[in-house]
């Protein structure tokens, strides 16, 4: 949230003589409802009512309703999908592990990033007239990968550095002979 | 960029009891102004700002609800607009609205320089 929007919330806070309480319940809404508020807040920029998303998305506006009323752990992958349609969008997922130590977490994000970004250049050679946009995003999905491998060659988690087919972490911190030798070549494709 | 929120109008005695009583709903209608404020600001025109939460009271006056707060009493955060900023008024639940809303209404008037 920005600098503005903290002040908003010490002037509420102030207004009814508790700003730290003010402060955690809408820190605590904004975490409950984070995907909730992103679709709503889709369905607000494009100018459609709830009304007419469930007419797109082939649900009773009561679900329409109850959805955006309700918070992230009540929404369903089936209406969420549904949703989505009504907007025009799909969904990409990226996902994280916080089990694993710091490393291993970047390493599995990196992976799939560089996936959605193999992704991205299908959908560019698809439009085969627009040869900027696809060398764009060959370029782009380039520097991404080679820059995290160049940086993380030079920092001293030894782990880091190893991309591959497999996005799991399998190094640990307290065996960097092992993680070296395990180290191949990056997959840029 | 958000619209201004202004809290001059809010009596904040009352602020303070509902939200003593009532703080998640509070906390609730607080952050769901903020969204309002944010949607207009990035240039949505408040008639077009479709949320769920928002309705109409006529006479200027708006009100906001609370959302994501599973077993919520129902709380009204009421509003009015002018010149890219939302003067809060009151906050109440349903019992109350009737006088709630009469009384925004009279600072609607005030703020729109209504009143004689």
């Amino acid at each position: 949230m920005n600098t503005a929007h903290e002040d908003t919330i010490k002037a509420f806070g102030e207004l009814v003589g508790n700003p730290q309480g003010v402060a955690r319940g809408v820190a605590r809404i904004q975490k409950n409802c984070a995907l909730v508020g992103i679709l709503e807040m889709e369905r607000v920029k494009r100018g459609i009512s709830q009304r007419e998303l469930a007419k797109r998305a082939g649900l009773p506006p009561s679900t329409v309703n109850r959805m955006e009323a309700g918070t992230d752990a009540q929404l369903t992958i089936g209406h969420l999908k549904a949703y989505l349609r009504g907007l025009g969008l799909q969904m990409s997922f990226l996902f994280d592990n916080p089990s694993l130590p710091a490393a291993g977490r970047i390493r599995l994000m990196v992976g799939q990033i560089g996936r959605l970004l193999d992704h991205l250049q299908k959908l560019a050679l698809q439009d085969a007239s627009d040869d900027k946009l696809i060398e764009g995003i060959r370029t782009f999905r380039a520097e991404v990968l080679l820059n995290f491998v160049l940086n993380y060659a030079k920092s001293d988690i030894p782990e880091l550095g190893i991309l591959g087919a497999d996005d799991t972490a399998t190094a640990s911190p307290a065996r960097p002979a092992a993680a070296k030798r395990r180290q191949r070549a990056p997959v840029f494709a | 960029m958000s619209w201004d929120i202004d809290q001059s109008f809010a009596n904040a005695n009352r602020f303070k009891s509902y939200y003593g009583k009532h703080p998640d709903e509070t906390a609730s209608c607080f952050n769901n102004a903020i969204k309002l404020s944010q949607a207009l600001g990035s240039g949505i025109p408040f008639q077009s700002a479709k949320f769920g939460f928002l309705r109409s009271e006529g006479g200027g006056l708006f009100r906001i609800g609370q959302t994501g707060v599973p077993h919520a009493k129902e709380t009204r955060l009421y509003f009015c607009v002018k010149d890219e900023t939302i003067y809060v008024l009151d906050i109440g639940g349903k019992e109350t609205q009737d006088k709630d809303i009469q009384r925004c209404k009279k600072l609607v008037q005030q703020i729109n320089g209504e009143t004689p």
